[in-house]
């Protein structure tokens, strides 16, 4: 058998897809420093990638600090998945509006779906839905400004927050 | 009609009760401090990539709690940060994997592996420490230039992430 993408994986993957759905539905732009309108880019990883396009989100997931039993006399488990969003953009202050608008968006949850390969086409793997997930915010904190920080640090926003499915 | 009047002797009973609630709110946060600082460290700990250094200052040791009060608000605070940017200003490059200079890869350095090599094996990878300005046992000052960024440990929301399940039971 091969595992193909589990919850956790079909989580992020979501999260991704919902990210980037909003974004192209609202056509969602942000300026350079010479006033040219920039596409928000969304991507999936935890290592930042010298070819990812400012202004950017990336979203990964990082942890599962609740793990716990849903009921007496029973195996179901009550498991949040604790997913990163950094906020990366070219000027300051623009990671601040960013932040808002992901926060507004993903307040009411996001559907997350259960993908499979799909070999004809591998970039649109199939999906179906399996619930919706809630969501919690950890925290939300500026990255904090330093000097001589490379071009996908100097602008950055942390969004981390838990996410709970709730079809177990 | 019967009216009741309730006292304690000493004190009336509001100020008892003001006094008992502060006292019990005091408790509460000194508690979930001492419990954050443990998760903190544990995540510290959880995410090491590699051996704890023997000497030296060490990232979890400079996280304490201590009791901050403004006015007649009093409470506990996790993680001074002066304190932290003292004893252990790289606990920015691991949580967010960027460093107060703006790196996100060490600088060049001299120096040898702990246990006496410049180039550790294959076997080795990942098992020593790299020692600044320290002679290899074969008493070469070894050159060694990182290329790979410092990743994230995200140690503080780790530790924020459980705290908030954690609360509800901590508290009774």
């Amino acid at each position: 058998m091969i595992l193909t993408w589990q919850l956790t994986e079909n989580i992020s993957n979501s999260i991704v897809e919902f990210l980037r759905d909003k974004v192209t539905a609202e056509s969602l732009q942000l300026l350079d420093q010479n006033g040219v309108a920039k596409a928000v880019n969304v991507y999936a990883g935890r290592v930042v990638n010298n070819n990812w396009n400012l202004p950017l989100i990336q979203v990964y997931y990082d942890v599962s600090p609740d793990l716990n039993r849903l009921e007496i006399g029973s195996n179901k488990r009550l498991k949040s998945h604790q997913i990163v969003i950094e906020i990366r953009t070219l000027l300051s202050g623009q990671e601040l509006n960013l932040s808002d608008w992901v926060i507004e968006k993903i307040n009411d949850g996001v559907d997350i779906y259960d993908y499979t390969p799909n070999s004809l086409n591998p970039d649109v793997p199939a999906k179906s839905l399996i619930g919706h997930g809630r969501v919690d915010f950890v925290s939300c904190v500026s990255v904090p400004l330093w000097d001589d920080a490379d071009v996908y640090d100097k602008n950055r926003f942390r969004i981390t927050c838990k996410i709970w499915l709730n079809t177990f | 009609m019967i009216t009741a009047i309730v006292t304690r002797k000493g004190s009336p009973i509001p100020t008892v009760v003001k006094q008992l609630t502060e006292g019990l709110s005091e408790e509460h946060t000194k508690l979930l401090a001492e419990e954050h600082q443990k998760e903190l460290k544990k995540n510290i700990e959880e995410t090491r990539e590699r051996v704890k250094k023997s000497t030296g200052l060490h990232l979890a040791d400079a996280i304490d709690v201590e009791k901050v009060s403004e006015g007649d608000l009093k409470g506990y605070g996790v993680g001074n940060i002066n304190t932290l940017n003292k004893k252990a200003p790289w606990w920015a490059w691991i949580n967010f994997g960027r460093a107060f200079s703006g790196r996100t890869v060490p600088p060049s350095d001299k120096g040898s592996f702990t246990d006496g090599s410049g180039v550790p094996s294959k076997e080795n990878f990942r098992q020593g420490l790299w020692q600044h300005n320290v002679f290899s046992k074969d008493n070469i000052l070894w050159g060694f230039t990182p290329d790979k960024a410092i990743q994230a440990h995200n140690f503080i929301e780790r530790a924020l992430g459980t705290m908030i399940n954690k609360v509800r039971s901590l508290l009774r």
